[in-house]
């Protein structure tokens, strides 16, 4: 019962949290959309034929304007402002973002912009889960390695990878793979982009992954390099903590193995912390992560940002922030759930 | 007074005699020392002007495009062309160069002939990027008797080439080597020359270089630039007939554009990497510290207000702090910046705005614990008022966390607007280092394989972090024993 309290207090922080930033980002980007509609409404009445029975030119340009008066109430732009947020928050709740001007969707080339959207998130999550994944392995494990051999050459190591990792701009080491892996010595494409070229001639399921993973392995190891030392670092401070606790000690005591120690009781201990700060790693790595997309051509959401501020379609950057936010609290509301499972106290508290 | 001070001089020979002790803390503070110095001294260092006409591709014509740095001749049994700009000037002896020769060959009746003759001794292994040859003239308006002119260039070697034959100059000369083409394209020059030593049947002109041609002996393979480099001195000659009496020649310019430039190369504008490297370490600095100077301090005095004052107002407080928290600052400013195209001040409060809900939780947490110290309950009772209390026991105490803190959020902020200006998205007149690498990343530079391009923009970006990085752990460890470990 109480698991069941926890969880929906979490999902409805998340949703207030959710809430705040669409309105927030709405009220902000009103009078914006309001503009683009209004722009669009213009060009759409100029082309307009008026009808054959007005003559005079004043005629002509008053049967224009009543036309986009017409159409401004129908787009609801004569609405007082506060219904507009309103409005343009419930647009957003449906990811009804409108059409592109003249982007569109990777796959099936479409330009409405939740299609865009939908259509570049799976490549991102892709990415992103395998890349953390691999991060979370390798640092748990060279973490504790570390804490075990405080001060040694290891740990050592280590805090300097994440002192180092915690001013690289990930993107730029992703322009440094490109010239060495890429041009240099050719081992893999230089730009992702062309996977969907790529499986359109896959005759199975089997060459369809092969290909997957041959246009991803260059920026997977990007993200992998440059975020897997502040993570150990993270897990041997944690680690480290907890080692020196009293009842680590006594496991000791009872003449326990040292790895049942380690892996029993210690991560044990130390796993709620290790989560809450996975999940800051990777939230704090998603910016980064975005940027390093489009470095590689990557189809996720960074690609779709690059082309979007290039081409200057508004309606489209809008969008992708509003999911991209979605995402970043969905996750947090996730994680904080996890910790909550694992730590019985906060549940509790 | 006298006492607080004393006091303060104590604390601080306490704190260096304990800083002194943090080898990466001493090598942070060295380095930010340096970064300082250059960052004050770079109108010094580089020409200011340079800043100011980032943008303009005009500003930069004379420059080589993508030339590496000069310092790659080290590791090279090749010798590169240096970067060298000769001026003549009639009215200015002074700016007449050695090089360039302006000679009246014959003066008739309605007519004068001048030979303007370049000079250019070539003793490189890499010829220039480019050579552009300049001659201004004063012509008189409304006269249609323009001048004509033949341009020669004498090789070493004894080769003559005409380059072009009785051009009408409607308009001064300015041509480049690479794509000359006064009355006929430089190309077909090149490959009729070398007709007389190679079989050129079948080769196409657009294949041909022209820069490497020219400065190469002539021979078998001569096309591919398989020959050594030809030696010695080159002379561009243009020879010149006016037959307006008032004309003459104002203004003659040979340019050689090196084959490498400078301490960092060039890019595809000419513009000078070196310089941009200068001019982005203040930015660096400024993004870095400013950000995090203001939202370290918004997040202290907010947790301080929010734990010291408690109750309904904590809880509110906290809640907006929660909100705050969970927003993603980049695709917020992306978005913001896509739309308002900001400067850099506004990026940095942006930025700023963003970054304290997790200094606000810890410093809140300490003020929890501070208000419940025995010390505070005296000053309560001695009625001392809630701001006194903050100012003169808490704030004092939060201090070295925050200065910890300050140091340690710098590099973020200078990712963060490095990543902005990678997009393209930065302040367009600030010559920051994500600014470089968006104009890289446009130009393809890693396709063209430019590493100076790259590399160091980057590699100063992650300098900056770790100075802060160093400086930020070795405080953290002087200042807040209890976490050492």
């Amino acid at each position: 019962m109480g698991l069941a309290r926890f969880a929906s207090v979490q999902i409805i922080n998340a949703l207030i949290v959710l809430l705040v930033v669409l309105f927030i980002v709405t009220a902000l980007f009103t009078n914006l959309a309001d503009q683009e509609k209004k722009a669009a409404i213009e060009e759409a009445v100029a082309q307009m034929k008026p009808p054959a029975s007005l003559k005079t030119k004043a005629e002509i340009q008053k049967w224009k304007e009543e036309q986009k008066q017409i159409l401004y109430e129908r787009e609801g732009l004569t609405k007082p402002y506060w219904q507009r947020v309103f409005g343009y928050m419930v647009d957003a709740l449906e990811l009804n973002f409108g059409e592109a001007n003249h982007m569109a969707s990777f796959k099936t080339q479409s330009k409405k912009v939740s299609r865009i959207i939908l259509e570049a998130l799976p490549n991102t999550i892709i990415l992103f889960t395998t890349a953390t994944l691999i991060v979370i392995a390798i640092g748990i494990y060279l973490g504790m390695k570390a804490a075990r051999a405080a001060g040694k050459l290891l740990d050592r190591t280590i805090s300097f990878l994440a002192m180092l990792s915690a001013s690289l701009p990930m993107w730029w080491v992703g322009m440094l793979m490109l010239l060495l892996f890429s041009y240099k010595l050719n081992w893999f494409p230089s730009n992702a982009i062309d996977v969907y070229v790529a499986i359109r001639h896959a005759s199975n399921i089997l060459v369809e992954l092969k290909d997957w993973i041959y246009y991803m392995t260059l920026p997977l190891i990007t993200v992998v390099l440059v975020s897997f030392g502040g993570f150990a670092y993270v897990t041997r401070n944690i680690v480290l903590g907890v080692m020196n606790e009293d009842f680590v000690m006594a496991a000791r005591a009872k003449g326990l193995p040292e790895r049942k120690v380690i892996y029993g009781h210690v991560l044990r201990t130390a796993s709620p912390p290790i989560v809450t700060m996975s999940a800051l790693s990777i939230i704090g790595s998603l910016g980064g992560a975005i940027i390093t997309e489009t470095v590689f051509g990557w189809p996720g959401m960074g690609r779709v940002y690059w082309v979007a501020i290039q081409e200057n379609e508004t309606a489209v950057i809008l969008g992708e922030t509003f999911v991209t936010v979605f995402l970043f609290v969905a996750t947090i509301a996730l994680l904080n759930f996890i910790y909550g499972l694992l730590d019985p106290r906060v549940k509790v508290g | 007074m006298s006492v607080t001070m004393s006091e303060w001089a104590y604390k601080l020979r306490n704190f260096w005699r304990e800083f002194k002790r943090q080898k990466i803390g001493l090598l942070g503070l060295a380095l930010l020392i340096i970064l300082v110095v250059l960052a004050v001294a770079a109108p010094l260092i580089v020409n200011p002007d340079y800043e100011k006409n980032w943008n303009l591709a005009e500003y930069w014509k004379d420059n080589p495009i993508d030339a590496p740095p000069c310092w790659v001749q080290i590791f090279s049994s090749k010798k590169y062309a240096p970067q060298r700009v000769y001026v003549w000037m009639s009215n200015d002896t002074r700016k007449q160069s050695p090089n360039i020769k302006v000679v009246l060959v014959k003066k008739g009746r309605g007519y004068a002939i001048y030979n303007v003759s370049m000079h250019y001794n070539y003793l490189w292994d890499v010829p220039p990027n480019n050579i552009k040859l300049e001659l201004y003239v004063r012509h008189k308006t409304n006269s249609t008797k323009y001048p004509v002119f033949d341009l020669y260039l004498t090789r070493p070697d004894g080769a003559v080439l005409k380059l072009a034959n009785r051009q009408s100059m409607t308009t001064n000369i300015t041509s480049s080597l690479s794509s000359m083409n006064l009355g006929r394209d430089i190309r077909s020059i090149l490959l009729e020359f070398a007709s007389h030593y190679v079989n050129t049947t079948g080769v196409q002109p657009s294949t041909i270089k022209p820069l490497q041609v020219i400065f190469s002996k002539a021979g078998k393979g001569m096309l591919a630039g398989k020959t050594p480099p030809l030696k010695g001195e080159y002379t561009f000659t243009f020879k010149i007939i006016f037959t307006e009496p008032s004309d003459k020649v104002v203004e003659a310019r040979m340019v050689i554009m090196g084959s490498c430039y400078g301490l960092l190369g060039t890019d595809a504008l000419g513009r000078d990497l070196f310089a941009g490297i200068i001019f982005g370490i203040k930015w660096a600095l400024i993004i870095g510290v400013l950000t995090s100077v203001i939202s370290v301090f918004t997040g202290v005095f907010y947790g301080i207000a929010s734990g010291y004052a408690g109750g309904w107002t904590d809880e509110a407080l906290m809640r907006l702090d929660q909100v705050v928290y969970s927003m993603p600052v980049l695709p917020l400013l992306i978005l913001m910046a896509a739309i308002w195209r900001p400067s850099i001040w506004l990026i940095i409060l942006f930025l700023a705005a963003f970054g304290w809900p997790g200094i606000a939780i810890v410093t809140r947490s300490m003020a929890l614990q501070l208000k419940e110290e025995l010390y505070v309950e005296a000053a309560k009772a001695m009625g001392a008022s809630g701001w006194r209390i903050v100012f003169r026991y808490i704030v004092p105490q939060t201090m070295p966390y925050a200065f910890a803190s300050i140091a340690l959020s710098v590099p973020g902020a200078i990712l963060a607007e490095a990543g902005l200006s990678y997009l393209g998205l930065g302040d367009p007149l600030a010559v920051t280092w994500g600014k470089i690498l968006h104009d890289a990343s446009m130009a393809n530079a890693v396709l063209n394989n430019l590493w100076w391009w790259v590399l160091p923009p980057g590699l100063m970006i992650a300098l900056v972090g770790l100075t802060f990085v160093f400086l930020g752990n070795a405080l953290d460890r002087v200042l807040n024993p209890r976490l050492q470990r």
